[in-house]
């Protein structure tokens, strides 16, 4: 197996708007994220980028699958939600080598807020660590300006 | 009944790819497919994609088939292949899984017998060189126990660099079906439909 230096990280981002984005802003958004996820990734450390990858769904239904597997950045993403939305799930999943959990969700935190300006949001986390052992079921929660 | 084991490195198209040909395999031959879906992470993507999909998924999450989960999928596989009597089980491990221990994995399967188990391979074109610097061994077992062999992505690269892998594979004395796909697409998406139905 190839796990040495791995690191599989996923999280369930709920985020929350101050009026509902429209499907093409939705759709641009969650494409900017996972790119500055990635390139942030990239920047930080990690080695080897194996897949940066979400889903993210709105309650209206319909669903955006979104997925970053080079280092430039670049997302393709198909899918898609059917109407505007205040409300979106996203569940990330980073697999990268090279980069901690923390080091992950510390960006993940930090970017959230950078694509979706004016947004409150939860993280909702499940750690896997590359041991196979001791998952962190651990709770983030908190609204932008308030860290 | 038939195994197919869908193996790559992550990132390589083992989901798009499974979600292009199972609905052409239904209508070209009328079998039923099942699929096994190992994700690494505790809150998987993929096995949602392919219920969403409209395929029938029994997913492994927490973990790799490969190694720690060796029994759970056994247990996992039989369960599968009595309840819901699939002509194909499609398994798609982890994208970080070495399908070799699979493969040995399948030696302890006391369940009903399998008429033919093969291994379809994804190559991501764009990263091929990269990642099999990064893990000869494994993506080396990848290739060696493959079936067939898909060299994905191609709409991504240059002619040159698909030559230069399918000039890797004819070097490391590979016989399998080698196909250059960009599976996002569909290009040769029907010839992998035409090996996967070969009786």
């Amino acid at each position: 197996m190839m796990a040495e230096d791995f690191t599989a990280y996923a999280v369930i981002a709920h985020i929350g708007f101050d009026r509902p984005l429209s499907p093409q802003t939705i759709q641009q958004n969650v494409g900017e994220l996972m790119s500055r996820i990635a390139l942030d990734c990239v920047g930080e450390g990690a080695r080897l980028i194996g897949h940066i990858k979400c889903l993210a769904e709105t309650l209206e239904g319909g669903a955006i699958i979104c997925s970053v597997t080079t280092e430039d950045g670049r997302a393709t993403s198909s899918g898609r939600v059917p109407s505007s939305s205040d409300l979106l799930d996203v569940i990330l999943n980073v697999l990268v080598y090279g980069l901690s959990d923390d080091r992950i969700e510390e960006i993940v935190e930090r970017d959230i807020p950078l694509v979706f300006p004016r947004a409150t949001f939860e993280l909702e986390g499940f750690h896997h660590d590359h041991e196979h052992e001791g998952h962190d079921h651990s709770f983030v929660q908190f609204e932008e300006g308030q860290r | 009944m038939e195994l197919i084991i869908i193996t790559g490195f992550l990132g390589s198209g083992k989901t798009t790819t499974i979600l292009s040909v199972a609905d052409q395999v239904i209508k070209r031959t009328g079998k039923r497919i099942a699929v096994i879906k190992n994700d690494f992470g505790k809150v998987g993507i993929d096995a949602k994609v392919l219920k969403r999909g409209g395929l029938t998924v029994q997913e492994m999450p927490s973990g790799c088939i490969c190694c720690t989960l060796e029994a759970d999928f056994l247990e996992t596989l039989t369960e599968v292949v009595n309840t819901i009597t699939p002509d194909i089980v499609l398994v798609e491990p982890s994208g970080i899984a070495n399908p070799k221990n699979i493969i040995a994995a399948m030696g302890e399967y006391a369940g009903p017998p399998f008429r033919r188990t093969r291994t379809m391979t994804i190559l991501d074109i764009v990263r091929f060189r990269k990642v099999l610097g990064s893990f000869p061994g494994p993506i080396g077992d990848q290739i060696d126990v493959a079936d067939i062999i898909l060299v994905n992505k191609i709409d991504e690269v240059g002619r040159e660099q698909v030559d230069d892998a399918l000039s890797f594979l004819e070097r490391r004395g590979i016989a399998v079906p080698v196909i250059p796909t960009s599976v996002l697409k569909g290009t040769n998406l029907d010839i992998v439909v035409e090996e996967l139905v070969r009786a």
